[in-house]
């Protein structure tokens, strides 16, 4: 149990430049792009003789702020996104690489082989959680920043869901209502430990392996769209089935879903995997 | 006793291990010869679970080790990793490590059987300091760390893979003397290379790989008392009849 | 016992190579460079020495401690033996040996023992220069 925690320990050591320079990134960019923006809408609004009033914009909120510049605020964060995901192969594939071959001493340390997986998992899943929070985070100090540039009779009050709503793609990967968040985390670490386990079967029994990972992709696949598919055809009206039980089927494919990617990710790595 | 019983394996077509049987005895130093790609670094492999093979039976210490007959369930990864020690032919750690952070990690992860003080003598003995990236170090050297990392875990059973290829003379006599420490002492090791004159008069007993399988095994004393022949004489014989 | 002393090890590669420590120690004993009751270095240091795996060590002093050639008492590091018939053998054996492996040299060539002798007798006297008292 303790060389689990090592383990990710070591796993999240590995990655803390790489880390830290996307939250770098993301923290300066929305930040100096806040400033830029709430100077420029404070100068439109200065008092000016020149001007007809009818021209002069009223108050707005730092919600309109991040409404008006959707790109600008999901720039970094899409940075942030691919580099995630490209390190959900790296994190794997970097052991193999180089003259390091540092995946000899993955397997042969003594503690079960399972560990290399689950802490590999957790290390994801401590990086993504932790870009979330920072982007929590960082709407409050570009709420902050707003309110310090912005004379008040300029502002408008605007509530902590509307910054998350204000921006699409922030919005789309902060859902309000914990369901939702559950829901598309849930499915997103399923595909994740899916991942995983097509990266091992590829790292198996080589060449073969790569149409090893290719099929078990595909038929990973298979969950989301048979799930929706059935949704669409009207299977689940036709079994008589109430909202709640096709949900619960869901919710049970997935889990299945999950576990399955889990146990074969790590029986691979204990059977078949290869250095 | 490493029991190494009808190994096969197959890469693409080629058939590379045909049914290689052979034993590695405690306390002996036994050398693993055989040419170009027959296949010895993947029996090293195999034996350390690093990679699968198709057939066969690798048994340490009585236990059945092989992956394709256990799954590698239960605690024997770990009755592999404190049984034997293996080292590569190439250093397996990340190159932005730094040699003293490689030594934390060996000990982190192996606590029952590293050897804090034997590493620190090993250090010594080839002068090797420890701020240094390991990516930055010459070949010679690395091969050396490699040895430390290996050899400071107190396992009955040390597997070498080619420890003198591409090195250095100098480095070369380095890791020859380790042979004749009391480091190695008592421990059973298998070691395979191509420098079989560099190690010629260390060796205990002699493993000859050909075509996928053992050609001839013998302890290296008593082929000298009977026949009066060195290893490289029996090897010019078994494989340049 | 060390190389700065002289104590040096060569092998070849065809005898096995706890005999040649073996002949190592005998000849430094018929030379003189070990005394009798002199102390000698434990295995590992001779492994350590010689360069060859302590197995071989081990077998080595095995031997020695056969032919009397060494004696070891309890936990004391081992020592030359001081029996003197021993040490007479030592080198009587290695003037044997030396004096065999010169006779199959010259097997082919024709030679009386006289002839021989008095090249013998000529070569040492030469070898030793002013050195007389050695018959």
């Amino acid at each position: 149990m303790k060389a689990l925690l090592k383990l990710i320990h070591f796993e999240v050591r590995r990655f803390r430049w790489f880390l830290f320079g996307l939250m770098a990134m993301t923290a300066l960019y929305q930040m100096a792009v806040t400033v830029v923006y709430a100077l420029g809408e404070r100068a439109l609004r200065m008092p000016d003789p020149g001007r007809d009033p009818e021209t002069i914009p009223g108050p707005m909120s730092v919600y309109h702020l991040l409404s008006r510049h959707q790109e600008t605020y999901a720039l970094p964060v899409l940075v942030c996104v691919v580099s995630l995901l490209l390190y959900a192969f790296l994190i794997w594939y970097r052991d193999w690489l180089g003259r390091g071959a540092f995946i000899y001493r993955l397997l042969m340390l003594p503690q079960p082989r399972a560990y290399l997986y689950l802490s590999k998992l957790a290390a994801m899943l401590l990086f993504i959680f932790s870009l979330l929070s920072l982007q929590l985070a960082l709407l409050l100090v570009i709420e902050g920043i707003f309110s310090a540039i912005m004379p008040a009779e300029f502002r408008l009050e605007a509530r902590f869901a509307d910054l998350v709503a204000g921006n699409e793609l922030i919005a789309f990967l902060l859902p309000v209502s914990p369901k939702v968040f559950l829901q598309y985390y849930g499915m997103g670490i399923v595909l994740l430990l899916a991942a995983f386990t097509a990266i091992l079967l590829e790292r198996s029994r080589r060449p073969a392996g790569i149409v090893l990972a290719l099929a078990y992709a595909a038929a990973m696949l298979v969950i989301p769209f048979g799930v929706i598919l059935a949704g669409a055809t009207g299977l689940y009206e036709s079994m008589g089935l109430y909202i709640n039980e096709i949900m619960w089927t869901a919710v049970g494919v997935w889990l299945a879903g999950g576990a399955l990617a889990a146990w074969l990710g790590i029986r691979v790595l204990n059977k078949n995997v290869s250095v | 006793m490493i029991e190494i019983e009808n190994l096969q394996k197959r890469y693409f077509r080629k058939h590379v291990l045909r049914g290689v049987s052979f034993t590695v005895e405690p306390g002996l130093i036994t050398c693993l010869a055989g040419l170009n790609g027959a296949g010895k670094s993947t029996i090293l492999k195999a034996i350390m679970g690093l990679v699968p093979v198709d057939g066969g039976s690798i048994r340490i210490d009585g236990r059945e080790t092989a992956l394709h007959l256990t799954g590698n369930r239960g605690q024997l990864n770990r009755y592999r990793a404190l049984k034997v020690a293996f080292i590569p032919d190439r250093p397996a750690m990340p190159p932005s490590m730094k040699v003293g952070e490689a030594l934390r990690f060996m000990a982190d992860f192996y606590p029952a059987i590293w050897n804090e003080e034997k590493a620190r003598d090993m250090l010594a003995f080839f002068e090797l300091g420890e701020g240094e990236r390991l990516g930055s170090l010459s070949r010679g050297t690395a091969a050396k760390f490699n040895l430390v990392l290996g050899l400071a875990l107190e396992t009955p059973y040390v597997l070498m893979d080619e420890p003198f290829s591409g090195i250095d003379l100098f480095s070369r006599e380095a890791i020859a003397d380790v042979f004749s420490t009391g480091w190695l002492e008592g421990r059973g090791v298998l070691i395979t290379t191509h420098e079989i004159r560099e190690v010629e008069h260390l060796i205990d007993r002699v493993v000859l790989l050909k075509d996928g399988v053992v050609a001839k095994t013998f302890d290296s004393e008593e082929m000298r008392l009977a026949e009066n022949k060195s290893i490289v004489d029996i090897m010019r014989e078994v494989y340049r009849p | 016992m060390q190389p700065d002393e002289g104590f040096t090890f060569e092998f070849n590669s065809r005898e096995p190579v706890y005999l040649q420590v073996v002949r190592h120690f005998k000849v430094w004993i018929a030379t003189g460079r070990l005394k009798a009751g002199q102390t000698i270095p434990s295995r590992r240091e001779l492994a350590v020495l010689a360069k060859i795996n302590p197995n071989t060590a081990q077998r080595a002093y095995r031997e020695m401690e056969e032919q009397r050639l060494i004696v070891t008492e309890g936990n004391s590091p081992s020592r030359i033996t001081g029996d003197e018939r021993v040490l007479r053998s030592v080198r009587s054996e290695l003037l044997e040996e030396a004096v065999d492996r010169f006779l199959e040299l010259i097997r082919p060539i024709d030679v009386s023992t006289d002839e021989l002798v008095a090249l013998v007798r000529q070569k040492h006297a030469a070898r030793n220069g002013g050195n007389s008292g050695h018959d």
